[in-house]
């Protein structure tokens, strides 16, 4: 399936995007149910890199740079009441964003 | 004697009508409502069955919007006439999103040139000259809730100098150059390619799940073996290097490592921009594809969850309907029995007696084969469509058949002759032809023309098609000798082919048996299942 729907978490401060394979998953999230079970889940892959290739047209040599603020999207089912999304580093599950699917709310950033 | 009757302008004006309301079916092609200012650069299946390629554009002013569409139909260009896109085109929905900048251009720091723009582009990112910054939390906002639905995005920023980036969302300036970016880009987005430079990137870890690259001790057996050139020795000295692509072994230097990490041809648009793919990245990037977009757009009937009654009286016809991409095809199986008839549509009618008196499934396998893919492992190139069957005496909804049967003798043409009948008979004549001819016959007959045109409903038929009509009433009323004559003759014909259909004397045209309009088309595209 493509999109079920998308929300925007703010401040979503969750751990370093792992610096490895252009695929390599960086963040999972977890559709919890109103009794916290999992529902559903998935992974992410954001890089937080910007490159470029070498460029012998231009007499480029490759470029690799990491910005300081980097955002991704999480296609996930949207959250019904009473449940909720969280999102987290691949390899630091402990700092995560919880996500009740409202648009007005703030995410609750659990570190 | 019976004479078959030609309308002659008929059907130039109804092909021509055909060709008008394609065209027009392709512009027609609109946005999700909710992409606002959005223009359709190609448009090939539903947005779910497709790989959504979505242009968004910074630094371009309200003053600047056709430019903005200009440059984004020409970035699409580029992409999809390019290497292994060309062939898969018809995988790819491409759109062009406008986002109003305050400002036009780019930032360029060390210039002392700074503007606003929607998205913040700015050069010099980190002190490196042609490393384009965006924002990418602006960027993605836009995207997820204008078009949500997006595989892979590039930002065109409005800058006339050479520069761009990579990331999840490709970001390139105006010059010309900039677009190999985009397909440098698109090769980590769909190809899971990893970069081939050795160019250094501390911290990154050492390891090749990507498809074009190989450690050390990943050499034997090579993931590319298929590709190695017969007699290359592996690992592969920079000294046999005959060209870009030749031969094909396992060069060092790849994905930021200077030694230990191979790549399979001397240089490729993964390692260096300017460069085409090579054949090992093409066939990564077509398996991509196909993972993605899938090749069968449709089916008919649906595929039910009980068995489809067949009935051997009249029998069934199933079709399926293909993504635009050349090198695809169907074949058809009856209870894994091969079918003789190939192509998007089959007939069957069981027979009385034998295997198939009483079979259980119709399969149509869809293959692609392409010779850019020599292994496929996950079998992508492949996709099997199951209908389960009964095979009854009658089915409920088994076709009620008129024939097409010119009964006078005259040969006809539009200022000298006439269809008599009543008109509602030959509006469902006209009707039952459309559903029965392909569009590949278009031109082949005067009336598979008009009927190709008919298809639909006159709410598609566009000012052409209505004058065809109009015109066949004309004819019809001048000349009552030549009549379409309602039978309850059941189908005798085969089913129809590509080749031709003509409204010959005593041919019989079956009402429901025939595919729909969606089915007739030859070509189109789908994803079934999840991405």
């Amino acid at each position: 399936m493509k999109v079920v729907s998308v929300g925007r978490v703010a401040a979503a401060a969750i751990g370093e995007v792992r610096r490895a394979a252009p695929r390599a998953p960086t963040h999972r999230w977890v559709l919890r149910g109103v009794e916290g079970s999992a529902v559903a889940e998935g992974a992410v892959t954001s890089r937080r890199t910007r490159h470029l290739p070498p460029d012998p047209r231009v007499g480029q040599p490759a470029v690799v740079a990491e910005v300081d603020r980097h955002a991704f999207i999480v296609r996930a089912p949207w959250p019904a009441a009473g449940e909720w999304i969280e999102i987290a580093a691949w390899e630091s599950p402990g700092r995560r964003v919880d996500w009740d699917g409202s648009r007005a709310a703030p995410a609750r950033v659990t570190p | 004697m019976r004479r078959t009757c030609r309308l002659t302008l008929c059907a130039a004006v109804c092909v021509a009508s055909v060709l008008a309301s394609s065209s027009q079916a392709l512009a027609g092609a609109a946005c999700p409502a909710e992409a606002g200012d959005c223009l359709p650069l190609a448009v090939q299946g539903p947005s779910d069955k497709a790989v959504d390629l979505v242009f968004v554009g910074d630094g371009y002013t309200l003053m600047q919007r056709k430019k903005f569409y200009a440059d984004a139909q020409k970035a699409a260009k580029g992409v999809l006439g390019y290497g292994p896109y060309a062939p898969y085109a018809g995988y790819f929905n491409a759109w062009a999103l406008f986002v109003e900048s305050p400002e036009s251009g780019a930032d360029h720091p060390s210039k002392g040139i700074e503007v606003v723009t929607a998205f913040d582009a700015a050069y010099e990112l980190q002190g490196l000259a042609r490393l384009i910054y965006v924002d990418y939390a602006k960027v993605l906002e836009v995207l997820a809730v204008r078009f949500p639905a997006f595989d892979a995005a590039v930002v065109l920023v409005n800058d006339t100098e050479y520069g761009g980036a990579g990331g999840d969302i490709a970001v390139v300036s105006r010059a010309e150059e900039s677009i190999d970016i985009v397909r440098h880009e698109l090769g980590h987005a769909f190809g899971w390619l990893a970069d081939e430079y050795s160019d250094p990137y501390p911290g990154v870890p050492f390891e090749d799940p990507e498809p074009n690259v190989a450690t050390e001790a990943h050499l034997d057996p090579l993931k590319w073996a298929a590709w190695v050139t017969p007699g290359t020795p592996i690992p592969t000295p920079d000294s046999m290097a005959t060209d870009v692509h030749e031969p094909v072994g396992a060069y060092e230097g790849a994905r930021f490592q200077e030694k230990g990490m191979f790549r399979p041809t001397p240089d490729c648009l993964m390692r260096t921009l300017g460069v085409s793919f090579c054949p090992v990245c093409a066939e990564a990037m077509v398996l991509a594809f196909t993972n993605v977009a899938s090749p069968v757009r449709g089916v008919e009937p649906p595929v039910p969850g009980t068995p489809l009654c067949v009935s051997m009286a009249a029998g069934r016809t199933f079709g399926v309907t293909l993504a635009e991409v050349p090198t695809l095809s169907a074949t058809w199986r009856v209870d894994g029995i091969p079918q003789p008839q190939s192509g998007p549509n089959l007939l069957f009618k069981p027979p009385a007696e034998g295997p198939l008196a009483s079979a259980k499934t119709v399969t149509v396998t869809v293959h692609d084969g392409t010779l850019l893919v020599r292994t496929d492992p996950g079998g992508l190139l492949t996709k099997e469509v199951v209908w389960p069957i009964v095979v009854q005496a009658t089915c409920p909804d088994d076709p009620v058949a008129v024939e097409a049967d010119v009964v006078e003798l005259d040969e006809i043409d539009v200022d000298g002759g006439e269809i008599g009948g009543k008109d509602v008979q030959e509006t469902i004549l006209i009707e039952e032809m459309s559903l029965d001819v392909p569009t590949t016959s278009i031109g082949s007959g005067a009336r598979s023309g008009c009927a190709v045109a008919v298809r639909g409903g006159l709410g598609d038929l566009g000012w052409m098609g209505l004058l065809c009509l109009v015109a066949a009433a004309m004819w019809r009323s001048r000349h009552p000798r030549c009549a379409y004559r309602p039978s309850t003759k059941r189908r005798v014909s085969a089913a129809p082919t590509d080749s031709s259909f003509t409204a010959s004397a005593g041919a019989a045209i079956s009402r429901s048996a025939a595919a729909p309009s969606s089915m007739a088309s030859t070509h189109s595209s789908a994803r079934e299942s999840a991405r």
